[in-house]
């Protein structure tokens, strides 16, 4: 059994047919998964553009696991999370995989158990409300800053 | 006796050196092995208190954010106490006795001599 630590994918070109045969066989509900398309050079943007169309057909959602994609490009405006090094990277899941004993066995199965129900929920069940819940905070977050703006002003003229 | 434990070291010359690094290699190894564990399973513990919060966002959480929204309530509320600040604001401002007005009242008959 793997413990989730970070998963290299290095994509072989950047048309579609290779972009979506690449990832098609790639797991994203065990592991943190790093797409490289660095080497691509000048095509890197069309790799960007479909991995996220990749990303949008099998709707694949930030959880369990996040996706990570390393490229030098610095023009991409998308939704994906794009860094320029491996050392960007979170920390958390920077391990060594290495065959695991009765207690780590033991661990990694709950963690399995866990992450099994996780993948059970379809993103689109959560992800719609969360994003409707966190605009309705950022407004109120904007509408309590204008308040405290005026309150200001009432306390100068006072 | 005492003879015999003093020949016990002459014959290990030689192999002392070896004996001594092998054992500090395994102590070293073991330890290394330790750490090692110890970094992964605290690592496991850590990754499964994350999943459970994730499923708890993602199943009680998200539940009770659609079943009893509150967002719409507080967003009236902030707005309504934005509304009747502004409206002491301009009253405040406006009144005849409000800095603004008399610094505009004073500027303006200095300019066109009224």
């Amino acid at each position: 059994m793997n413990i989730p630590c970070y998963k290299f994918v290095r994509l072989a070109g950047a048309t579609q047919e290779q972009v979506f045969s690449v990832l098609r066989n790639v797991s994203f509900k065990e592991a943190p998964v790093v797409i490289q398309v660095e080497h691509l050079d000048s095509d890197q943007i069309t790799a960007l553009k479909n991995i996220e169309l990749f990303y949008n057909n099998y709707s694949l959602g930030k959880l369990p696991y996040g996706l990570y994609i390393l490229s030098s490009e610095k023009k991409y405006d998308g939704h994906l999370t794009v860094i320029n090094s491996q050392k960007k990277l979170p920390d958390f899941y920077k391990h060594k995989n290495r065959a695991l004993n009765s207690k780590e066995n033991l661990l990694m199965n709950k963690v399995n158990l866990k992450r099994t129900n996780l993948a059970n929920i379809r993103p689109d069940e959560y992800e719609l409300t969360l994003k409707i819940y966190a605009n309705g905070q950022k407004a109120l977050y904007y509408l309590n800053s204008e308040y405290e703006y005026l309150k200001k002003i009432q306390d100068k003229i006072k | 006796m005492t003879k015999h434990n003093k020949d016990i070291p002459d014959d290990l010359i030689g192999f002392k050196d070896l004996i001594g690094e092998e054992e500090g290699q395994k102590t070293k190894k073991t330890k290394r092995n330790n750490e090692q564990s110890h970094l992964i399973a605290s690592f496991l513990e850590r990754e499964s208190a994350r999943l459970s919060k994730a499923i708890n966002l993602c199943e009680d959480k998200v539940f009770s954010i659609k079943a009893y929204s509150q967002e719409k309530s507080l967003l009236d509320e902030q707005e309504g106490h934005n509304k009747k600040l502004k409206e002491e604001l301009v009253k405040e401002l406006t009144s005849s006795q409000s800095s603004l007005t008399k610094n505009l009242n004073e500027m303006l008959s200095v300019h066109f001599n009224s």
